[in-house]
């Protein structure tokens, strides 16, 4: 569920996010007189932005160092996408301060109390306190990871 | 339905220092400067630098034995991250409500007319929260039937934890205006807040109690608008569309003085490419050039010069070939020797839309050619950064390049630059 929802827009001054959505406007060469029975089925290309971004205001990109969470598949150096736009919800992988510090971790209830937890049998979950300086940052949907 | 004139004014709560604090939130609660190019002034502070009595503007070196003494957190400006979080807020912004105009880095108007029947502050609260979390800025909404009236809200808003003020129909608006300084009614400039005290107008009340014709008379239309404004009379439209750029320049100050003929020329050939992009971006084209240089304004002991050329270009322009060989025959040209250079720039003027270029009869532009290979040249440099590929005259090394000796990562527009999260060990 995202905070924004798309409405129509009047103006926007400055788009920073620019898609390239190539829709070919015929899938092979037109030769004189025969149109190709594929043309009906015409489709744009595949954009990554459009799968990974959809809501690019809020999204942001992080680098990942250390090892706590590399059961969930987050590698030292990956890549994450963060999306500051989505609600943090139990079980949801999340970017959070701790004591001025930016960490990512799993985020889980019990009952009313929030953990942090590490997808790594060496590290403990966190409990979340009063007296911890806590805030969520964003919402990780994805993370990319070069082989 | 009441379509009356409502205008909400949304600010960013000390903009520079937030965007640093987002990704770097050990800076919560400290005292952070930002610094202009080449790191001369302070123009930014957050609240816990403005309580050390860091004033806005100072030269840093007049305030940096506070920095030590206080432990100031000192930042080069980073343009490219607070243009980027800008560009984020009134993007969300826009998204949120029907018409706006960007009034600056940090600032838009909202139109809310329209909205009478809804709850207009439980709509506020809600865009407060949706761009603090979706960019994590913080901004303060003042609404008022005028822009003016809406400016004054925000100041009052600034000062309440719940960050929003509505003074349309507000039971105490006159008591408020009454403690509103005049110097801070938008409009009223330095000089008007010294002299209006004089003729008795002290307050925001006052000078809406003042008679809008006499206000003409003595300063002016723009002040008698204000009067009219504060009265609850919208006379100051939301500009949705702005004019166009009348001129563009392109001006920088050096990280040291420079001396030397050839240094100049790079500095200046490379500001008058850049000037070339500017354009090409807002698709204008230039006829007339300023090109200029001068020395440094308090070097004691130092001869002053000011040096300042217009040149023509013949024909409309926005080819950076053309602009960086006019700009360089200027320095060619004039250039004197014996001084300490601190500061040049071009400024581009006579503008116009590239498709209305009328080509002179004397035009020896090959108009396709230039554009393509002005055009490929921006693609290039627009997928593999800025200046990948330059013109020769803008020269290799870049000494003069402006100090940024303390500028933060660039945390969303560079991959190499990007925030580190950690999955880390045991946390302390």
């Amino acid at each position: 569920m995202s905070a924004l929802s798309p409405t129509t827009v009047e103006s926007i001054y400055r788009a920073r996010v620019k898609t390239h959505y190539k829709i070919p406007l015929y899938t092979c060469p037109v030769s004189a007189g025969f149109p190709s029975p594929a043309d009906e089925y015409l489709e744009g290309k595949l954009d990554l932005n459009h799968l990974l971004v959809p809501h690019p205001l809020a999204t942001f990109f992080v680098r990942v160092s250390g090892d706590s969470m590399t059961g969930a598949g987050i590698h030292e150096g990956d890549l994450l996408i963060v999306d500051r736009s989505l609600e943090p919800r139990d079980g949801k992988v999340v970017i959070a301060v701790v004591n001025g510090e930016l960490l990512v971790k799993r985020l889980k209830y019990h009952g009313k109390q929030p953990y942090l937890v590490a997808e790594h049998q060496d590290y403990p979950p966190l409990a979340v306190t009063e007296a911890m300086d806590f805030q969520i940052w964003g919402v990780v949907t994805s993370v990319v990871h070069s082989l | 339905m009441n379509r009356s004139p409502l205008f909400a004014l949304v600010d960013c709560n000390n903009f520079y220092a937030s965007c640093e604090r987002i990704f770097n939130p050990q800076l919560e609660g400290k005292a952070i400067v930002v610094l202009s190019n080449n790191d001369g002034c302070v123009v930014a502070r957050s609240n816990e630098a403005k309580a050390l009595n860091i004033g806005m503007g100072v030269p840093a070196f007049k305030v940096q034995h506070l920095f030590k003494r206080h432990n100031v957190r000192v930042f080069s400006s980073n343009y490219t991250l607070y243009g980027d979080m800008s560009a984020r807020v009134m993007g969300s912004l826009a998204l949120l409500v029907p018409a706006m105009e960007i009034y600056s880095i940090d600032e838009a108007f909202l139109d809310l007319s329209g909205f009478t029947h809804t709850n207009i502050i439980t709509f506020a609260v809600e865009i407060r929260q949706k761009i603090r979390q979706c960019t994590g800025i913080t901004v303060s909404i003042g609404i008022g039937s005028t822009k003016t009236l809406a400016k004054v809200a925000n100041h009052l808003a600034k000062k309440l934890p719940a960050g929003v003020f509505n003074l349309h129909d507000h039971p105490n608006r006159d008591s408020l205006l009454k403690q509103f300084p005049i110097g801070k009614v938008w409009g009223v400039g330095r000089a008007l807040s010294r002299s209006l005290p004089v003729q008795g107008i002290h307050a925001a009340y006052d000078l809406k109690c003042s008679n809008p014709e006499a206000m003409r008379r003595r300063y002016g239309v723009v002040l008698m608008r204000t009067v009219q404004e504060l009265n609850g009379l919208s006379c100051i439209p939301l500009d949705d569309a702005p004019a166009p750029k009348k001129a563009t320049a392109v001006t920088r100050s050096f990280g040291h003085a420079v001396t030397d003929k050839q240094e100049l020329i790079e500095a200046v050939a490379t500001y008058a490419s850049r000037g070339g992009e500017k354009l090409r971006q807002a698709r204008q084209a230039a006829m007339m050039m300023q090109v200029f240089w001068r020395t440094g304004e308090y070097e004691k002991n130092q001869p002053y010069g000011y040096w300042s050329y217009v040149t023509d270009l013949r024909e409309h322009t926005n080819d950076s070939r053309i602009l960086v060989k006019a700009a360089t025959a200027v320095v060619y040209q004039h250039y004197q020797s014996g001084f300490r250079l601190k500061k040049a720039g071009i400024i581009l003027m006579e503008l116009t839309p590239e498709t209305q270029i009328q080509r002179s009869l004397f035009g020896t532009q090959d108009l396709k050619k230039s554009q393509a290979l002005m055009k490929t040249m921006d693609a290039i440099n627009k997928r593999f950064g800025k200046e990948t590929i330059k013109l020769a005259a803008t020269g290799k090394k870049s000494q003069w390049v402006m100090r940024s000796g303390w500028r933060s990562p660039r945390y969303t527009t560079d991959w190499a630059e990007l925030p580190v999260v950690r999955a880390g060990d045991s946390i302390r």
